[in-house]
């Protein structure tokens, strides 16, 4: 089984996180995205939707859980590409959320490279 | 109330996160008219150090501000905003032609002092051109593929 070491191309100012675990993050949803958003700047809400096959609204719960963590922005842009008035969205890692998903990483890391469990 | 992550738990979430890598890198396919353009504006940008008077003036914003509408374009096309290189590989190649298009800047300033005619600055521009257009697409596909990859694997 292949295991992710967390490095992200982006990561900001913590190259060698503390493991600790995220409370918010941890929940598999929540921890998909933002293990999508480490590989890039920023990506639309429907490549996301795609990637991760989830409804709108499971995705739209849980970015509205993640921003209010402040964890990731979002970011309403129009598109006249469209016809129906709908507005591209796009989402982010802030800085606090590449730290806190590399920092939560490192502990997913030390579980499954210590064979140590962690109590949440 | 209180749990555990034991170890099988922790590897099938991170094994997880690199199947989604690997899903998201399926999403970054570079557009067929990206690389023209952008050669086309790398090579107004040498050209335009080499042009006299007015010409050179005017050309040299307009390239620069087609940059950012060309990334825009790009971004509200694939739904993917990425700037970064995702490992060496990708690294490696957005340097080369990164140095590429120095030495043919400094190629043209070159034909420039030296009061050749600005028809020499042709020969930078095109190569920068075809480098944007080769080395670009190369960038690519090797973008893809660390994308794919654990990030573990990318070194």
């Amino acid at each position: 089984m292949s295991t992710s070491d967390g490095a992200p191309p982006h990561t900001p100012a913590h190259p060698d996180p503390a493991a600790e675990f995220h409370e918010v993050i941890h929940a598999p949803v929540r921890l998909r995205i933002c293990g999508l958003l480490r590989q890039v700047d920023a990506l639309e809400f429907s490549v996301i939707r795609d990637a991760l096959e989830l409804k709108d609204a499971n995705l739209s719960k849980n970015l509205k859980v993640l921003s209010d963590a402040d964890l990731v922005t979002v970011t309403k842009e129009s598109s006249p590409d469209r016809g129906d008035a709908r507005r591209l969205t796009w989402v982010a890692l802030t800085a606090d959320g590449h730290s806190a998903l590399q920092s939560h990483l490192a502990a997913l890391r030390a579980i499954a490279e210590g064979g140590t469990a962690l109590s949440r | 109330m209180e749990s555990n992550i034991d170890p099988d738990e922790a590897r099938s979430t991170l094994a997880f996160l690199d199947d989604d890598g690997a899903r998201l890198a399926e999403r970054v396919v570079t557009p067929w008219w990206y690389h023209p353009i952008l050669a086309a504006i790398v090579a107004a940008i040498i050209i335009s150090q080499a042009l006299p008077g007015a010409w050179g003036i005017t050309l040299l914003p307009l390239a620069i501000i087609a940059i950012p509408l060309l990334m825009l374009a790009y971004k509200k096309h694939s739904g993917v905003a990425t700037t970064q290189p995702a490992g060496p590989r990708s690294k490696r190649l957005m340097l080369m032609l990164m140095a590429v298009v120095v030495l043919a800047l400094v190629s043209t300033l070159v034909v420039k002092l030296t009061d050749s005619s600005p028809w020499w600055a042709l020969i930078p521009a095109a190569i920068a051109a075809v480098a944007t257009v080769l080395l670009g697409r190369r960038y690519d596909a090797v973008l893809r593929q660390e994308l794919a990859l654990p990030v573990s694997a990318r070194r």
